[in-house]
């Protein structure tokens, strides 16, 4: 059923510069809390330097969908391929559904015996594949998340570590760079967004808009091939979130792929290349900014945009 | 007369008091050590994520020694211990190991309680960004989790040694059931000198009392500069 099964998890670096390998590919993403679905079915390929912004009414899963796509979340069935490396793949409920139907018309004349037993045997089939998939995805998650970069709502900067260490702390002890090279990187990141000056304060010293900024340098001195942000200025005074959009837009600019959920509607215009409308947990809307704004198709996304736009 | 005779007789008994405080002192501080590990452990086990069916396993029992252990006396756990050392060892059951262990096993409980609440006060989203980075579950925990936990248990763990140097007097119960004649610790030892010379009988007791006092205060004290130099990272 599927052919590059076994060989999915292989790193293939660069591959998604190669062919057209989609940098993140997300099929069928589903996620329920308990009873309550919240992610029903997402479709999306996001290629190299796509800016795609994320909006949505609260609670439409539009920060669990974010979340789900290096796993800070666990999703409960789909598909989700990095750079061409499966990192999610749980397929098999569709299997079970379907076995399970067959096995409901028992007692009538339809019900066919062979077809429910070769159902449930390629159910359990592909429930263990998927089983031994998930091993060998759990061993290298870790390898996936270097290259995925997340920037939280809350900065969750670490409040024990100077500037500095926040920044230079997963390099080093992932061992991707010494000591000596992961301080320069760290210092001219932080030369960039003109913070030199507090590499060696405490957090707790900064405002917000300086916090988050620096935990954008902290995911960037990983060299990311795709940056997560989670509402990035939600949390902040209204006075600093300028300066943060300003780093995201320099990001940018200079290529780096970018899946940003926000409520700023100004960055989706003016940075972002794609725009999606998020709703009952599923993506309603996909556009370009000047036909996503101008001309809004979904009727709850034309109620959305009346209301936050104004 | 009054307070120099006193003081004489505090001082012509000093050794048996010195040395049955340092005998409390070992099993405090043995205990507590044991306690310690135990409790790091354990809390390890009931913070790591459940996803297998050995950690999964492990943490009921780890729940059981905890609700026993939690919901039984101390001096029940101490008679037990010596039984149970007293039939499978063949030892004396006032050989020093009983108390130890026996405190140990009663420390670690609460530890893990303490240590595993420590933890899980640290905000979540700290563990979320040291997996974002792609550092695994452990290298997080102890790079990042559990130095900004330390801060918030050391008062609650000191808590616990200053408790425990206190409850080492209850040994006297297992000591006495033996030989009548014979004490450990510092409160059974002010207790037998004052019951052989009734008229220091009070003496004996606050000097006991001052004794427990002043290592109390000592752990105190370690307490507040530890909190002081942990502080100074927050600013």
């Amino acid at each position: 059923m599927n052919d590059n099964f076994d060989f999915a998890v292989q790193t293939t670096e660069n591959q998604a510069v190669l062919d057209n390998t989609p940098v993140l590919s997300v099929k069928n993403l589903r996620k329920s809390f308990g009873k309550l679905e919240v992610l029903k079915g997402v479709n999306i390929d996001i290629h190299k330097g796509d800016v795609v912004a994320v909006i949505g009414p609260s609670g439409c899963g539009k920060s669990t969908f974010l979340r789900c796509l290096n796993r800070l979340e666990e999703p409960t069935s789909g598909r989700i391929e990095f750079n061409g490396n499966t990192v999610f793949k749980m397929e098999r409920g569709e299997w079970k559904a379907a076995w399970k139907a067959l096995q409901a018309k028992k007692g009538t004349d339809e019900y066919d015996e062979n077809a429910v037993r070769e159902a449930e045997i390629a159910y359990k089939e592909l429930r263990k594949k998927e089983k031994s998939m998930e091993r060998k995805i759990q061993k290298g998650i870790n390898k996936h998340r270097q290259k995925i970069g997340m920037v939280f709502q809350q900065f969750n900067l670490f409040p024990h570590l100077t500037i500095l260490q926040n920044i230079t702390l997963a390099p080093v002890k992932l061992k991707l760079q010494s000591k000596q090279e992961a301080q320069e990187t760290a210092m001219e990141l932080l030369k960039r967004i003109g913070l030199e000056d507090k590499a060696n304060v405490y957090p707790s010293t900064l405002s917000g808009g300086q916090k988050q900024r620096i935990a954008i340098v902290r995911a960037l001195a990983m060299s990311p091939d795709v940056m997560l942000f989670d509402e990035p200025t939600s949390a902040l005074d209204p006075e600093m979130v300028g300066e943060v959009l300003k780093v995201m837009t320099e990001l940018a600019n200079e290529g780096m792929t970018m899946v940003v959920v926000t409520h700023e509607m100004g960055f989706a215009k003016e940075v972002a290349n794609r725009v999606i409308f998020m709703n009952e947990g599923v993506i309603k809307e996909e556009n370009s900014p000047k036909e996503f704004f101008e001309n809004p198709k979904d009727e709850r996304l034309k109620d959305f945009l009346s209301k936050v736009l104004m | 007369m009054g307070i120099k005779n006193h003081l004489k007789f505090i001082f012509s008994v000093r050794e048996s008091l010195l040395s049955s405080f340092s005998i409390s002192l070992i099993i405090a501080f043995s205990a507590c050590v044991i306690g310690f590990l135990i409790g790091v452990v354990l809390s390890m086990i009931k913070i790591a994520p459940k996803n297998n069916i050995i950690i999964k396993i492990l943490n009921k029992i780890v729940d059981v020694y905890l609700a026993v252990i939690r919901g039984t006396p101390m001096m029940l756990q101490l008679l037990v211990m010596s039984g149970v050392i007293l039939v499978s060892l063949k030892y004396s059951p006032t050989t020093i190991i009983v108390p130890i262990l026996a405190f140990g096993i009663n420390s670690g409980a609460y530890m893990t309680e303490i240590i595993r609440s420590g933890i899980t006060s640290v905000d979540q989203g700290q563990m979320e960004a040291g997996r974002s980075l792609g550092m695994g579950w452990t290298r997080t925990m102890f790079s990042i989790v559990i130095p900004q936990a330390i801060k918030v248990v050391v008062p609650t763990i000191f808590n616990e040694i200053i408790i425990l140097v206190k409850e080492t007097s209850v040994v006297d119960c297992i000591v006495i059931l033996v030989n009548s004649e014979q004490r450990w610790d510092l409160l059974g030892m002010a207790d037998k000198i004052g019951l052989d010379k009734p008229a220091y009988y009070m003496t004996m007791l606050f000097t006991a009392a001052a004794m427990y006092l002043a290592v109390v205060l000592l752990l105190t004290l370690i307490q507040k500069l530890l909190e002081k130099r942990f502080k100074k990272n927050e600013r």
